[in-house]
């Protein structure tokens, strides 16, 4: 799906000033959040916060995503800045490679997939994609723009 | 503005770039692609910071700020969802095997 504006729309400063504020606050948080969680040991070990924050980001996206339209301002505040900067995938890879250089390679394989099925999951179950319909010609109510603007089942009669 | 308040501040301007930097990249290619590029080049940004003499307070700023923002899992996570079980899987691999190989050259450049 598309997840960013055109070059066009994309590069208006209010844009822009959106994602970075909200890339700012999401990155606030992600800290305060590794802030907070007290690391018992310096040993490379299983990066709860790491994994708390992008299962939570990504459960977030999905509803997000069922919300707001792509390429909006307001898309670009909430899904680029502020999900985008309180979830991340650099320190998920490091954590990775920590664990693979401490001899921990069952636990790093284990703390992927373990994070993948999570955060995948977690934006699947908050946004299933939509079912290709076999019966029928395919319902008005259904919007087929993956992402797009809300399909009218929520809060709908 | 004493020590305690220009870590966040700086911490803030570096993850706003980070944010728009990935961003800008998103709006110069296709969605999948892009995320591609920033999750394989911050984690690489990542391990060399990480391995070098800088401050904990740099790493703060320039690791979890910067390199934190201009990465992303949840975006990552919706573009592999909408990808498909066969394809998803095979772009969730891709990155992370990108991403876990650039870190670990990150990790290893003097």
């Amino acid at each position: 799906m598309q997840l960013f504006p055109s070059e066009k729309v994309g590069l208006e400063p209010s844009v822009l000033l959106a994602v970075a504020a909200g890339g700012a606050l999401g990155s606030l948080g992600r800290w305060g959040v590794a802030e907070v969680w007290f690391a018992e040991t310096s040993e490379p070990s299983w990066e709860w916060p790491i994994l708390l924050v992008n299962v939570i980001g990504s459960l977030a996206i999905g509803i997000a995503a069922r919300h707001l339209v792509a390429g909006t301002v307001a898309w670009s505040f909430v899904v680029t800045g502020v999900l985008g900067g309180f979830t991340t995938f650099s320190a998920f890879a490091v954590a990775l490679n920590d664990l693979a250089d401490a001899d921990r390679l069952e636990i790093a394989i284990a703390y992927g997939a373990v994070t993948l099925v999570a955060g995948i999951g977690a934006a699947w179950l908050a946004h299933p994609p939509e079912r290709p319909s076999s019966t029928g010609p395919p319902s008005p109510r259904h919007d087929t723009t993956d992402g797009g603007t809300d399909n009218g089942w929520d809060g709908a009669p | 503005m004493g020590r305690g308040t220009v870590i966040p501040v700086l911490f803030v301007l570096a993850a706003g770039a980070g944010a728009v930097g990935r961003h800008v990249v998103g709006t110069l290619v296709c969605s999948w692609q892009a995320l591609l590029v920033v999750n394989t080049l911050g984690s690489f940004l990542l391990g060399v910071l990480i391995n070098s003499d800088l401050s904990t307070d740099a790493i703060t700023v320039l690791g979890v700020g910067f390199c934190g923002a201009l990465t992303t899992f949840s975006s990552f996570a919706l573009e592999t969802r909408s990808l498909g079980r066969l394809w998803g899987s095979a772009y969730a691999m891709l990155t992370v095997g990108c991403a876990c190989a650039a870190a670990a050259i990150g990790m290893t450049m003097p």
